[in-house]
């Protein structure tokens, strides 16, 4: 089946899928009016996703001031042909995430981050939306496709900012097998997330 | 690495969690399969499905305003063109050279570009491989391409479209500029890095650059380091002996 993006498949409606690539194409003429627009529509999530992996909200912060500063210099970069908008900003925020992570590796908050074996949205949140619990519910249910060891791996590595030695480390299995175990367990779950509900 | 073990990586590199060899090594791949790139693509896709399923949080309102008051400022990074916009039977295939040709007519062009920017862009593309005369193009054009380039504006009385372009990927940054203040005789622009307060010397911008271009600085960018500026007898000097017509903190 050829592939389709999200978007298409996953539909709900939802301005964060089908606006974004518009706005960034305003911000790379430096329209600095579509860059609010796309920070209104986005830091959100790039901020709920940052505090996740780095349970700091002044760091996480500081990343949501990195990535949409980065936003706005190298949109003129961005192509529409590699992904959308909406992946191309959350990618950047997972990865300047990690790389913060990375950075402090030698530091104890490492420790203190909190378990993230199961996975466990936080629903107290007071932002939270309709929309985030079927998206939550979604990929819960597409994850409880997984084996238990590609589940555990693509989580510790998506919501830990754990690197695949790490991961192996802590699941006691051997790296190589873990590298696979992260690229067919995101295999299973595009198939999973691409099932019509 | 094989094809196959390349491959094998797609998956830990979407997700961030290759370690630097191996991210280098995957990119390498990436540059030269389309079928490696579509994957990515697609798993990039889902992982992010991931990153929505999380609660999203509202920042501060001064995160916003921050952000606003800042991209007002800066400038913003030429597209990485591989291949020339016009028919490539009638344009020489731009050199190494044109990216630093665009940036520097982009630097030039007030924030939103018109028609008549982007004939000057192409002209430049096209003109500038026969006007340019500067060093290390090839690594001012792979800083000005990296992944994680920013570029700092920087204020200096007399000159204009000065920025400070780095990379901690490369651990480089280079200066670009439109105009640098005419020097004196028998004296050089000489670029600093300084760590805790300790200049060392990186690199000396020489007269006949100042009507125009960029320059990497010698040595290595690490953290925390500032860029200066001074203007040193011809030769440069070991201390900065002028004052520092700029010292700005890389980004």
């Amino acid at each position: 089946m050829p592939y389709q993006p999200h978007e298409e498949r996953l539909a709900t409606g939802d301005p964060l899928r089908s606006t974004g690539d518009g706005l960034l194409e305003r911000i790379a003429s430096g329209d600095q009016q579509a860059f609010a627009e796309l920070y209104d529509l986005l830091s959100s999530r790039v901020l709920g996703l940052a505090i996740r992996l780095i349970r700091d909200r002044a760091q996480a912060e500081e990343v949501v001031q990195e990535v949409f500063l980065e936003v706005w210099q190298t949109a003129r970069r961005f192509d529409a042909r590699r992904g959308t908008a909406l992946t191309w900003v959350l990618t950047m925020a997972h990865r300047r995430t990690v790389d913060r992570i990375r950075s402090a590796q030698a530091s104890r908050d490492r420790e203190t981050r909190q378990g993230i074996r199961d996975f466990r949205p936080e629903y107290d949140s007071v932002s939270e939306t309709v929309e985030v619990r079927l998206e939550h519910e979604r990929v819960r249910r597409a994850l409880d496709r997984l084996t238990a060891l590609q589940r555990e791996a693509v989580l510790l590595a998506y919501y830990g900012g754990y690197t695949s030695g790490e991961v192996a480390e802590m699941l006691q299995v051997p790296v190589g097998t873990v590298k696979t175990r992260m690229r067919d367990g995101l295999i299973r779950l595009r198939d999973e997330l691409g099932v019509a509900e | 690495m094989s094809r196959r073990q390349l491959h094998n990586l797609s998956g830990a590199y979407v997700l961030n969690a290759l370690d630097r060899e191996d991210e280098v090594a995957f990119e390498a791949g990436l540059a030269d399969s389309e079928e490696l790139r579509a994957e990515v693509i697609e798993l990039s896709d889902t992982a992010v499905a991931l990153g929505l399923a999380v609660a999203p949080v509202e920042p501060s309102p001064s995160v916003r305003a921050d952000l606003l008051a800042r991209v007002a400022q800066l400038p913003q990074l030429p597209a990485i063109a591989e291949q020339p916009t016009l028919d490539a039977s009638t344009v020489r295939t731009p050199g190494p050279r044109s990216i630093r040709w665009k940036w520097r007519a982009l630097l030039r062009v007030p924030v939103l570009v018109p028609i008549a920017a982007v004939l000057a862009v192409l002209l430049a593309v096209v003109l500038g491989p026969a006007l340019l005369h500067g060093h290390d193009d090839a690594a001012l054009d792979d800083l000005s391409a990296a992944r994680d380039a920013r570029t700092t504006s920087v204020t200096m009385a007399g000159a204009s479209g000065v920025a400070l372009l780095s990379s901690h990927r490369l651990d480089a940054a280079a200066l670009v500029w439109d105009s640098l203040p005419a020097l004196e005789p028998g004296t050089v622009y000489e670029l600093w890095y300084i760590r805790g307060g300790d200049p060392t010397p990186a690199g000396l911008i020489e007269d006949d650059a100042v009507a125009g271009d960029g320059q990497v600085l010698t040595g290595e960018l690490r953290p925390g380091v500032q860029v200066a500026l001074t203007v040193e007898p011809a030769g440069g000097s070991p201390r900065p002996t002028g004052t520092p017509l700029f010292v700005v903190e890389p980004a």
